[in-house]
């Protein structure tokens, strides 16, 4: 065929068709795009790294930094900030949020360092030191749960208010975005509101979290969903304070978690993980392996007591910790060898709160094992229904208040006092130190005029709600989870003469002082 | 040759060739995948036994219980105590699921072209037992699975079958969740897997149909011989109900060449471990014979574990002299009445199960599994209950073949005075009366409500041993526990 002989209508029509294939392979390319933000340094990659989870649950990231403004009224304060969140210079996202390209759309999530990052500081207004690794003493993840909730069923949350909310902030959308905001993200999520807002209503049945803390195994039953208002009401309550992610290499072969339900390392982060929505298929497991091999490297470690150690009197707290702690909680803050470390101790015999022991059970431990199963090898076989609390290093313990699993003592110093006379209430979630008592300041209510969270152990004499409960700890004799209003709070436990709450004050002074080395 | 003749020899070897291409297929997706075990207790466990023909695929039955949380909360709890759990998957169906592992025992997972899940031996012939409410549970190879609720699992997965959420559009999200699939594989699933199991669930169903209008099998029973009678011999439904305990399947050696099931309608260990096999859904494919022998071999020595508690010597052999004297003529393995049928009249217990299993049932039976190449797998009709040996009762509660009697204590009982309504399927060991905690408000609590009177579930005779004094019954449930 000659070219003249072309009529210029083919000619036409195959430009158009060039134009509607590179469209399409554009759209193609841009839409099924995979792409999560990384970072070289490992704990930048802890910080803002993805697990995976936002490819699940990511929030399209105009519309997340619209929504605190959008729905100012449900926050506590103004921004992110204002539910415990920590920004960074130069980082226009807190810390524990990743960002990932999928679906055309830049999402974010959350991810490892929203629960295992915090902060502390030294004076009221000095700075705030951020710590990779350290428990999030200040998020309330709880009232994040119920901020979403309530913000994206609420009226407001509609395709052209969210799209003008979010252009507020400086994000500038085309055409295609737009439209892919209005009737892509907000319906979807919508949908997921209503689906997270069913599932996990467990959050219902027990106390409130406060900051620090949340129920650990309540998402995995949301996903099993489980009949949660058919529970018995001693197994509802979950909620725990936020462990220390530090030495996790020389934590292998421990029993993890509070109450020591899995022995592997690997198992319990990508059990973890479910916890950011990286359910099976969608987990960037190359992503979660590189944030697992930071978590077992020696560099992450708890930085150090940054006062100055009354030396002579932690010497003599030495010898007190070897005798009476050491072979429990190993023999230094990096050195973990004891006989017991990594132990599960009997709850008849360490007596803390049973409620979140009661709270995993056989029959969760058994449905785990198929979660996983559609890959053979990454299958979950070590978790374990346990009768007892593990028995944890204290690497970084001056970082780790309140203390006990379900952060009902607020200071070491407390600790050591039988749980009579340990504080029946105290408020959670400030995060200056308190060097007397180690671990945090919980005797004041506000700090710079934000709320804390007032944290009761037991029903408050007077209170309307304790006239439903036969216990005021709810806690039977037995050491089975009573139900009550207060179930899972008590800070009775890890007391008597084994625990060193019969030591006269001045030991108990040094054996602090001794702890600041950890 | 006429062209219309050519033409349809040719369509018929065109048909032919169809069916057999058909057969074929069908041979190659059903057959056993490729599995590994680390040893033999985890292949009778977990291992494949080909039952395809009732194999569901994986991902679908791994989330129906995600998805009709309600069904599991009727049909675990139906026939229970206001304590029964009614969640927490297959396991609130009192399946034996060891921690760490995917699947219960009795589940294994077939992967040929699809994933899917088939019953095996391990399903009703795993015990469980605790020592206390809150101790760990105990998973016994080759015990009675005296907690499984197969009826309550059955009706589970048939009301979810009938129910509108079965469909791809909710299954498949769902799946989504914890098996990634392709595109292809997602309308495979969505297209033929779901409609298809759905079709075959509610088929079962309507099978099982009769068991609706009879009393429950309740935890550790099954009507063990009007399953094949009414579904493979498709003989017209009778009034019969034969209820039966799982037995449990140690030291089969022992009882090579007795006559075996409660009626004794088994005639070799070969045999009724091919026709059980059958009844799992495993076809007589290539593969098939090997699997049995194998099968047998494992539970010819197979040992039950000993009792949890140190035992009195001198009551042992005080209540040895009783059993010498009392059972062993029946029950020792060399007694001269041991491994025979005793007939009905004199041993008492009740009839129904006798009832169920006639010469002319076993000869139907027979027909089918000789045109599908079985012969070497016959069985007989009922006419008594087989004296077994007793290795490893102290797990085999509740005994009598139809679980009538809770307890080794309670059978030493005349029948007016055994228990008239006991709770069977929690697990808790009754270390006294030797089988688990039957009575009392826990076993009121989590069990379910057996009644004696109901068809099929009478626990008069064998009234043997029941005149002995207090000292020597107690001895003789001392030295039982050492068998």
């Amino acid at each position: 065929m000659k070219l003249r002989r072309l009529r210029p209508v083919w000619v036409a029509m195959a430009l158009v068709l060039v134009v509607l294939l590179a469209g399409a392979a554009i759209a193609v390319q841009r839409y099924r795009a995979d792409i999560p933000q990384h970072f070289a340094n490992p704990v930048q990659q802890f910080k803002y790294g993805s697990t995976g989870g936002d490819r699940l649950a990511g929030i399209p990231i105009g519309i997340f930094k619209a929504l605190p403004r959008l729905c100012r009224d449900y926050l506590p304060g103004d921004g992110w900030e204002s539910l415990g969140f920590i920004y960074e210079p130069g980082m226009d996202r807190p810390i524990g949020t990743s960002l990932r390209q999928t679906l055309g759309l830049e999402r974010v999530s959350l991810n490892c360092a929203t629960c295992h990052v915090g902060t502390y500081r030294l004076e009221r207004d000095g700075p705030a030191v951020i710590v990779p690794g350290m428990p999030a003493n200040r998020l309330d993840l709880v009232a994040f749960t119920r901020f979403l909730e309530n913000c994206m069923l609420d009226e407001r949350f509609n395709p052209w208010q969210v799209v003008q909310a979010a252009e507020a902030t400086g994000a500038r959308y085309g055409p295609v975005d737009r439209f892919l905001l209005r009737y892509v993200a907000v319906p979807a999520l919508r949908e997921a509101v209503v689906f997270a807002r069913f599932r996990l209503r467990f959050l219902d049945y027990e106390v409130a979290g406060g900051p620090g803390r949340f129920d650990t195994f309540g998402p995995l039953k949301a996903l099993l969903n489980w009949p949660q208002e058919l529970l018995p009401a001693r197994e509802t309550t979950g909620i725990v304070d936020f462990p220390s992610l530090w030495l996790q290499g020389a934590r292998a072969g421990m029993h993890l978690h509070w109450d020591g339900n899995n022995d592997s390392v690997e198992e319990r982060n990508r059990s973890a993980g479910f916890g950011t929505g990286a359910v099976p298929p969608l987990a960037d497991d190359a992503s979660l392996a590189e944030t697992a091999s930071w978590l077992r490297s020696p560099g992450n470690v708890p930085p150090k007591w940054p006062l100055p150690i009354d030396q002579p009197l932690a010497a003599r707290g030495a010898p007190i910790y070897a005798r009476l702690c050491a072979g429990c909680h190993g023999a230094s803050g990096r050195d973990f060898t004891g006989a017991q470390v990594g132990q599960v101790t009997p709850i008849e015999e360490i007596g803390t709160d049973p409620c979140r022991l009661d709270n995993y059970t056989a029959a969760l431990a058994v449905e785990q094992g198929n979660l996983y199963a559609a890959y053979p090898d990454q299958r979950f076989r070590h978790f374990r229904k346990t009768h007892g609390y593990a028995n944890a290093p204290l690497d970084g313990v001056w970082l780790r208040g309140p203390y006990l699993h379900n952060g009902s003592v607020p200071t070491v110093r407390d600790l050591l006092e039988p749980w009579e006379r340990r504080p029946a209430a105290f408020w959670r979630g400030d995060d200056l130190i308190d060097p007397e008592r180690l671990g945090f300041v919980t005797t004041e209510a506000e700090e710079h005029g934000r709320k804390l969270f007032r944290f009761e152990t037991r029903c408050p004499e007077g209170s309307a709600q304790c006239a439903v409960a036969a216990n005021p700890e709810n806690r039977h004799e037995e050491n089975t989870c009573a139900p009550g209003p207060w179930a899972g709070n008590s800070n009775r436990g890890h007391d008597g003469p084994r625990y060193g709450t019969d030591l006269p004050a001045s030991d108990k002074d040094a054996l602090v002082e001794f702890l600041k080395t950890f | 040759m006429g062209r219309v003749l050519r033409a349809c020899l040719l369509a018929l070897a065109g048909l032919l060739v169809l069916v057999v291409m058909a057969v074929v297929g069908l041979v190659l997706v059903l057959r056993p995948g490729p599995q590994h075990f680390a040893c033999d207790t985890d292949r009778f466990l977990y291992g494949s036994v080909g039952g395809s023909a009732l194999g569901i695929p994986y991902p679908i039955f791994m989330v129906l219980p995600r998805v009709f949380p309600d069904l599991v909360a009727q049909y675990a709890t139906a026939g229970y105590g206001p304590a029964k759990p009614g969640w927490g998957g297959y396991g609130a169906f009192g399946v034996a699921w060891e921690q760490g592992q995917a699947l219960p025992a009795g589940f294994s997972i077939d992967h040929r072209v699809y994933d899917r899940v088939t019953i095996t031996c391990a399903l009703c012939h795993t015990a469980t037992w605790r020592e206390s409410p809150e101790g760990d549970q105990h998973i016994v190879p080759g015990g009675p699975a005296h907690a499984l609720d197969l009826g309550n699992l059955v009706h589970f997965l048939v009301a979810a079958a009938r129910d509108d959420r079965f469909n791809s559009a909710r299954l498949l999200p769902e799946i989504a969740l914890n098996f990634p699939l392709n595109w292809v594989e997602a309308k495979l699933y969505g297209w033929v897997l779901i409609p298809v199991t759905r079709f075959a669930l509610d088929m079962a169903g309507r099978q099982l149909a009769w068991t609706e209008t009879r009393p429950a099998w309740g935890p550790g029973r099954d009507d063990a011989f009007n399953l094949p009678k009414f579904i493979l011999t498709r003989t017209p439904l009778d009034d019969t109900v034969g209820n039966t305990d799982f037995p449990g399947l140690w030291r089969m050696g022992l009882r090579d060449g007795m006559p075996l099931h409660a009626g004794g309608e088994g005639v070799s260990l070969y045999g009724v471990t091919a026709t059980s096999a059958l009844g799992v859904g495993s076809l007589p494919l290539p593969g098939f014979h090997a699997r049995n022998d194998w099968i047998v071999a494992f539970l010819r020595d197979l040992p039950p574990p000993p009792f949890p508690a140190p035992l009195d010597s001198a009551e042992v052999s005080a209540g040895r002299a009783v059993y010498a004297a009392r059972c062993a003529t029946c029950h020792e393995v060399g007694g001269a009445r041991t491994g025979t049928v005793i007939p009905l009249e004199e041993i008492g217990t009740d009839p129904e199960h006798v009832r169920t299993w006639q010469d002319k049932d076993a000869a139907r039976m027979n027909r089918l599994t000789r045109a599908i190449g079985m012969s070497d797998a016959p069985l007989r009709g009922a006419s008594g209950y087989v004296a077994r040996p007793l290795t490893g009762v102290w797990l085999l509660a509740p005994y009598l073949h139809n679980g009538s009697v809770p307890t080794l204590a309670d059978l030493l009982r005349a029948p007016a005075e055994r228990p008239t309504v006991f709770w069977r399927g929690y697990d808790v060991l009754d270390r006294e009366q030797v089988g688990f905690v039957a009575t009392g408000p826990a076993a009121e609590a989590h069990g379910f409500r057996f009644d004696t009177r109901l068809r099929g579930n009478g626990n008069g005779g064998h009234v043997y041993g029941t005149d002995l004094d207090k000292d020597a019954k107690r001895a003789l449930l001392t030295f039982l526990k050492t068998l």
